[in-house]
């Protein structure tokens, strides 16, 4: 009896900790926490659009687009100080630099969307669609990092030789266990091509928001990285085949701001999401961006014809030395537009028709871009004439691309090929004089100092 | 379901009229000493031919049943001699109270020591643990229960500094890095996963502290950081009714705000027309998001401006230089805090039902205006004991509702900021915006933009309702004399609930407003924000089910051996919900609130544009446990005693593949009494005794997966994408990760002197952490800049001292306590190698190898550049002023190493007097062994328009000034460097001592009786003052600074109280 009595809750206790334990602890420990498996936890990773379609802050302010004082540069903080006087090593005190940092933490992103993206069972062909979107998504912005990484930290191409050259680490699967060491640079450009052929292929041809990359959007950077590389003739078949898809202008005759010149500061003209925008990507957010002692290039300011609208709405009242600050991003807001626009694709075009001397082709693309940037009724056409046609659409993309994040900085470094390229104006500080000279290696930012000292396989 | 059961418990406890069991013959009765006549628990009765065994209550009470008249009954004590008895000569002494008389040969104290799943005499015991009785609970006056165990528990120490936020206790150091830090409580045989405010230290019977892998490991893998087990109070079988009140007030003077040390506010303003000058305001002045600028300069401004002369300037800047916003505030906000406590117990039983009812009040007025706690705990506690004490039926009900009011905020002042003006008229302080730009409001067509901070006292208010209730029921059945079967179960229930109201005079509500004000064609203003309060509000819910069989074993097993043992199971599932969410437009009265467009992006003012703030938000977690333990001890003559614990548990939490959720830990123990041998005798040492552990406890980093983990979150306003669904990734994949252990060796040697002159214990200990989870810096283009997982192993090792004596025992009693608590800890193998800036951070735990996991590292220092006053530290083994190539070119073997940023050995020292109904005691607490990093003047922050250290004065001016200061120049051009500053703070030069001895605290008491006073109404009284935070008695640095508040030390407080029993 006694025994019986003992065994029954031997039993008990021992039931009480065997039965159904395991499901028991299959609960998860936390609602928003998640492995990402399924399609909806892959796009809600690619829908950080803040971070992910965020790219370099650093360009800009290396480019000739801008100039600040004295007193505007004293109030930078220091690395970007640094970078104002083309010093090469801009990490911050932590030994950080942003447009590193981040563009790898989001290509780490896009790895896990890659690799899960390949363990996912579909269900139906709409499930099909939404992972060829996801797939050319991650495709594009990563590409899109890369291809930013490589216009700071690694030598321009001038010949098929630097493709040779060092490159970046490039990881492509999401594995923690080892840093990588630098990719040849040839490797990575064509890894970017690569994905960006094979996003263009999986993207829908437009995008639920401009926000979202889309065919013309991979099209639109393909162009851009063929012309980097001087592959003008596969640039402008990209460029074409993109402006197929979307070639659409605004008339700057019809934007309501029109109105309200001179734009005070602060406000924004272009609107937001506008019909030119292909893919809304911004340049990483920086105080020196935003400072009122931070001026417009004034050559390029002065560039502009009276009739020409841009003068009006990119920019705010000048100051009394004729100084002006840049109000015209096609963000819609301060955040500048590092993007495509259809404007920045017909430039493209327009460029590759001039390189590969087709002139009077050049000046008529050219021509459908400026007519919807001039006061109706005044624009008068240009001509293939005296001017040689590429000095005029690069003078062109100059006025229409002002400020465009890292654009700017990579045609400095692309231009280096170019026989009559003298670089650009020195900048003078407190009284010194810096100049960026011309050579390629001028060109390049060293590695961040936490990536030189954590990475042993450098 | 859970209601209607918490129902019908309830009503249990309501009507306790259970029908009484008619007894055999039972044996009741009382064991006493016979020195102190005080009643003694813990003492064994035991029937000799029978074997059947009770042990004596906390009143001295036992119970034996079944018992014929003329057995013998043996009644053994440590500490008192063995008496043989007959059951019926028990019966015919008076009031049936046996009396023991102390022993010359047995001596030690006997503490009944509470593992949360078994009571062991500390006789039996090999594990280290701290008992803290009732008496010493109870000596401190404080709302919170734990700092009753500030510096009277060895080993255990209060965490200060910067670093501490994480772990503001910790037991024998500590063995983590990322894990769980706080140590697991246990309450009333539980772990308590609620807010540790809820428990009122009134309620409290006894504190056991388990500090190594014998006492521990049987709570498995929580047990990594020590466990405090906390026993509430109980009524006892076959005692009278006991009624006992306590009532007392606490007095807490203001915060010294003038403790950290900062410059003359005269010279400060002369400063910032140096600034002015020199144009470092002037980006800042015209910045197109308006932000603040402090009075002198908007007065500069002014002038500059030709708004007013320059003599109007000078005469508003001298007047600036007269003012102090720490005066300000001590006047005319910040007032002294108040604490009432109050609690009634009521406790007592019948031979079969014993009950408690514990009644507490507290209610806390805070030192900002308004801001107040109050908490009301009731706690019942029934037990049956049925079927000639067969069956023990136990339900409890534990209650606590506190509200907490915390809607004023110590308002953000500038140095020479005032409250009120000349007339007495509350003034404005600078806030989000600069004066000039809040002036325009009116005219703009916004609301008031100016922030009154007097005004604001009473505006909002922020108030946290909490609701805490714990339902303990227990079934405990006999089935063997030596075999009891037990079922514990517990159901916890937290509710909370926050809620933030703002109404529309509330500055941040007309902040946003007016952030948000949007003008049609016409001028009018519209407001995407409603012209209302907004209310936010915040509730979450928290459910605990534990349920826990156990098999008691306690046979006697040959003649003279014993078991004594524990195995069975437990499951453990808490979950978490809760959700906020935000409203705008909200008036209170009715109760209404108003919709808003969360979708439109608006231009706001003065610059930007954004889409309306939401404030909605949903959380969950679930934590599940299913664990088997078993813990055995043996004990051989009662002189060989062998102990051995194993546990395993299995989590969800563990990551996300099964076969990793489960983690076996044990432990086992060897003890071993000298003094019980035949060959001892020691008249000197009458005590003796030797005990051995080892064994593994466990820690839980919840975060840490093996997959890569996502959060998801929504959103917000300002993003480009706002209200859509987004994930984050949380944690990269980590294939290797393992869960922590903590390997632990523990020897000890107890002793005791002739007439328990002095007695005490010396422990030594070896603590490993292996497999210790941390996050780690690496290569940013892996993709992240940190990567978390195993990284590193410490080893600690230690000593505990403690030792109680009593020189004096007559009429006069004094005793003194001391513990000695000394730990070296080392990190011993690492995984990554930190760099300098995390080494030189002092915030968090940094593995270095053969350094302690709190270090305090500094640049070097090379003293004051004679000619210009830089700052020079060290590069390439010569003095330098190249701040940002030493930034980068001091690697971490260059860096000065000091020490440990936590104290190394700590410990107090405890007099206590008792003279008649007199007593007096004071606790003298003194922390050694390690450096601290004290502040000096910033010029990062002077030059950015912040106050800065006093230090500022001692600055080098002129050559030949090095000789005599350490405090640098004023950077050349007034153009903050911050690598400069850098070098200077962190460097070697700033780094002192934090050695010290405070007198912790003096409590003084009479104490009335009936024995001594037979006209007293009641049996006794105590009367009894308790001041704290004396100050400190000798610091080793020549500094005027507390080494463990650099910023603003706890202010004296002074209590009062009276205690009664009836």
């Amino acid at each position: 009896m006694k025994k019986s009595r003992l065994y029954i809750l031997v039993t008990t206790v021992a039931m009480l900790a065997f039965s159904s334990c395991s499901e028991f602890l299959d609960q998860k420990p936390s609602k928003s926490i998640v492995v990402p498996e399924s399609l909806e936890d892959l796009q809600s990773l690619l829908n950080t659009v803040d971070l992910v379609n965020a790219g370099d802050s650093f360009g800009l302010l290396l480019s000739d687009d801008l100039f600040t004082t004295d007193e505007g540069w004293r109030g930078f903080g220091e690395n970007i100080q640094m970078g104002y006087i083309w010093n090469k090593q801009l990490s911050n005190a932590e030994g950080s630099m942003p447009s590193w940092s981040i563009a790898y933490s989001n290509i780490f992103k896009f790895n896990v969307v890659l690799e899960e993206a390949n363990s996912i069972v579909l269900k139906n062909a709409e499930e099909q669609e939404y992972l060829n979107r996801i797939r050319g998504t991650a495709l594009f912005l990563r590409s899109y990092h890369y291809f930013e990484l490589l216009q700071l930290f690694t030598h321009p191409i001038l010949s098929k030789a630097d493709l040779d050259r060092a490159g970046i680490p490039m990881p492509l699967v999401p594995d923690f266990t080892e840093p990588l060491g630098n990719a040849r640079l040839g490797d990575v450009y064509s890894q970017i091509i690569g994905d960006l052929q094979l996003a263009t292929d999986l993207l829908p041809e437009s995008p639920s928001d401009p926000l979202r990359p889309s065919k013309v959007a991979g099209m639109g950077m393909l162009a851009k990285v063929y012309l980097q590389l001087g592959e003008y003739e596969t640039a402008l078949q990209q460029a074409e085949q993109a402006l197929a898809i979307k070639s659409t202008l605004m008339d700057f005759n019809s934007i309501p701001d029109l109105e309200n010149i001179p734009i005070p500061l602060y406000s924004y003209a272009i609107p937001r999401f506008n019909e030119e925008v292909v893919i809304q990507l911004l340049a990483g957010s920086q105080s020196y961006m935003f400072s009122e002692l931070t001026f417009v290039n004034q050559e390029v300011y002065d560039s502009y014809d009276s009739t020409d609208i841009r003068k009006y709405l990119f920019f705010n009242e000048p100051d009394q030395e004729g100084r002006v600050n840049f109000l015209g991003s096609f963000s819609g807001d301060y955040l500048l537009f590092s993007g495509i626009s259809t404007g920045e694709l017909f430039l493209i075009k327009s460029e590759c028709l001039a390189r590969l001397g087709r002139d009077s082709e050049a000046v008529e693309t050219l021509n459908t871009l400026l007519e919807k940037r001039h006061y109706s009724g005044t624009f008068v056409p240009l001509e293939p004439g005296d001017e040689p046609v590429l000095k005029k659409v690069l003078a062109e993309r100059r006025k229409e691309l002002v400020y465009r994040g890292i654009t700017r900085w990579t045609d400095m470094r692309r231009f280096l090929r170019d026989q009559e390229w003298q670089g650009v104006d020195p900048r003078v500080v407190e009284g010194i004089v810096y100049d960026l000279g011309t050579e390629p290696e001028d060109y390049v930012l060293e590695f961040p100092l936490n990536e030189q000292l954590r990475n042993d396989a450098l | 379901m859970k209601q209607l059961l918490t129902f019908i418990l309830f009503a249990l406890l309501v009507f306790p009229a259970i029908a009484r069991q008619s007894s055999g013959t039972q044996l009741r009765g009382f064991v006493y000493s016979q020195e102190d006549r005080q009643a003694l628990a813990g003492a064994v009765i035991r029937e000799r031919e029978g074997g059947k065994t009770a042990i004596s209550e906390k009143d001295g009470s036992f119970l034996l049943v079944d018992i014929r008249p003329e057995a013998t009954i043996l009644i053994s004590f440590i500490g008192f001699e063995t008496l043989e008895i007959t059951a019926q000569e028990i019966s015919r002494l008076k009031d049936a109270i046996v009396f023991l008389k102390t022993s010359d040969t047995e001596l030690g104290q006997v503490t009944v020591l509470s593992t949360g799943f078994q009571d062991i005499p500390r006789e039996r015991s090999t594990g280290s643990f701290v008992a803290v009785d009732r008496e010493l609970i109870n000596r401190k006056v404080s709302t919170n229960l734990l700092d009753r165990l500030e510096d009277v528990t060895p080993s255990l120490i209060f965490n200060r500094g910067l670093g501490s936020g994480d772990d503001p206790i910790s037991i024998r150091g500590r063995s983590t890095i990322y894990a769980e830090t706080k140590p697991l409580i246990v309450i009333d045989n539980f772990p308590y996963d609620g807010p540790l405010e809820n428990i009122n230290p009134n309620d409290v019977e006894s504190i056991t502290v388990l500090r190594d892998a014998a006492a521990a490991s049987i709570w498995g893998a929580r047990s990594g950081n020590g466990v405090i087990v906390i026993k509430t109070k109980s009524g006892a079988y076959g005692s009278r009714m006991n009624i006992s009140l306590n009532a007392n007030v606490t007095i807490t003077g203001k915060p010294d705000l003038f403790a950290k040390p900062q410059m003359d506010i005269a010279e400060f303003i002369d400063m910032e027309q140096l600034l002015f000058n020199n144009g470092n305001y002037n980006s800042r002045i015209n910045q197109a998001g308006k932000p603040p600028l402090s009075l002198g300069v908007e007065t500069m401004l002014a002038y500059r401006n030709g708004q007013i002369s320059l003599e109007e300037r000078d005469t508003q800047l001298a007047a600036m230089k007269t003012y102090d916003s720490r005066s300000e505030l001590l006047n005319h906000y910040y007032g002294p805090t108040k604490n009432q406590q109050y609690s009634l117990n009521i406790g007592g039983g019948s031979e079969t039902h014993r009950y408690n009812l514990a009644l507490g009040g507290d209610y806390n007025m805070q030192e900002l205006p308004g801001n107040s706690d109050r908490r009301i705990t009731v706690g019942m506690q029934n037990d049956w004991s049925l079927l000639n004490k067969r069956l023990e039926l136990g339900v409890s009900l534990y209650l606590v509702q506190s509200r907490r009011e915390t809607g004023t905020q110590s308002p953000d002042m500038g140095p020479y900021d005032r409250l009120l003006d000349e007339t007495g008229m509350p003034l404005p302080v600078i806030r989000d915006f600069n004066l000039r730009y809040v002036s325009t409001f009116p005219e703009l067509g916004f609301l008031d933009g100016r922030f009154i901070p007097l005004d604001e006292v009473g505006r909002v208010s922020n108030r946290a309702d909490q609701t805490d209730m714990r339902l303990n029921t227990s079934l405990g059945y006999r089935i063997l004399p030596w075999l009891n079967a037990k079922v514990l179960y517990q159901y916890w229930n937290n509710l909370g609930e926050n809620r933030l109201k703002k109404p529309l005079e509330s500055y941040d509500v007309r902040w946003l407003v007016n952030r948000f004000t949007q003008f049609d064609e016409s001028g009018n203003a519209f407001y995407p924000v409603p012209l209302g309060g907004t209310l936010s509000e915040q509730t979450s819910r928290m459910d605990g089910n534990f349920l826990r069989g156990q098999l008691d074993i306690n046979p006697v097993w040959g003649e003279h051996g014993e078991v004594f043992g524990v195995l069975g199971a437990e499951m453990k599932d808490v979950s978490m919900v809760s959700t906020q969410g935000l409203f705008y437009g909200y008036d209170d009265e009715y109760g209404l609130s108003l919709p808003v467009d969360y979708i439109t992006r608006f231009p706001i003012n003065p610059t930007s544009t954004s889409t309306i703030p939401r404030g909605d938000s949903h959380s969950g977690t679930v934590d599940r446990f299913v664990s088997l333990f078993a813990n055995f001890s043996y004990t051989y003559r009662r002189k060989y005693i062998l102990t051995a614990s194993v546990r395993r548990d299995a989590s969800n939490i563990f990551g996300v593949n099964t076969n990793m959720r489960a983690v076996p830990l044990w432990s086992a123990g060897l003890g071993w009494v000298v003094s019980q041998e035949g060959f001892y005798h020691s008249e000197f040492l009458p005590f003796l005794k030797f005990r051995g552990t080892f064994g593994y406890n466990g820690n839980v980093d919840r975060t840490t997966s093996a997959y890569t983990t996502a959060s998801y979150y929504i959103t917000g306003s300002t993003s480009q994408n706002p209200g859509e669904r987004a994930a984050v990734i949380q944690n990269p994949p980590n294939p290797d990760l393992r869960w922590e252990r903590i390997r632990m060796w523990n020897g000890s040697l107890d002793f005791g002197l002739k007439n328990d002159i002095l007695d005490g214990s010396l422990e030594v200990y070896v603590k490993d952490g292996i497999d210790l989870i941390g996050d780690y810096p690496v290569a940013p283009s892996m993709g992240a800049s940190i990567f978390r997982g195993n990284f590193a192993s410490t080893r600690t090792k230690g000593l505990d001292l403690s030792l109680h004596a009593a020189p004096l025992r007559g009429k006069l009693r004094w005793d003194i306590d001391y513990f000695h608590s000394l730990i070296r800890e080392e990190v011993t193998d690492y995984k990554i190698k930190p760099n300098v800036d995390q080494l030189v951070s002092d915030l968090f735990a940094i593995p270095y190898p053969g350094r302690p996991l709190f270090g305090l590292y500094s640049y070097a220092w090379a003293g004051l550049d004679p000619d210009t006053g830089d700052p020079r530290g060290v590069l390439d083994g010569e003095p330098s002023t190249d701040y940002l190539g030493i930034r980068r070119g001091t690697t971490p073997e260059d860096l000065v190493y000091h020490g440990s940023l936590r104290p190394t050995s700590f410990g107090a020292i405890r007099n206590t007097f008792a003279f008649r109904g007199l007593g007096l005691s004071f606790n003298v607490a003194y922390r050694l062994g390690y450096y601290f990093r004290r502040n000096s003047a910033d010029y990062t922050d002077l030059l950015n328009g912040r106050i800065t250290h006093s230090d500022y004065d001692l600055r080098w001016q002129q050559p030949g000034d090095e000789l005599r200061t350490i405090v640098p120049s004023i950077p050349a051009g007034l153009r903050s460097n911050a690598n400069r500053q850098v070098v200077y703070n962190l460097s070697e030069a700033l780094v002192e001592r934090g050695d010290h001895i405070r007198l912790q605290d003096i409590r003084v008491s009479y104490r009335l009786d009936k024995l001594s006073q037979p006209w007293l109404p009641f049996q006794s009284a105590e009367l009894y003052s308790y001041v704290s935070n004396l100050g400190i008695l000798w610091r080793k640095t020549d500094q005027d600074i507390d080494p463990d508040y650099q910023r603003v030390p706890p202010a004296k407080s002074f209590a009062f109280g009276l205690r009664i029993d009836f």
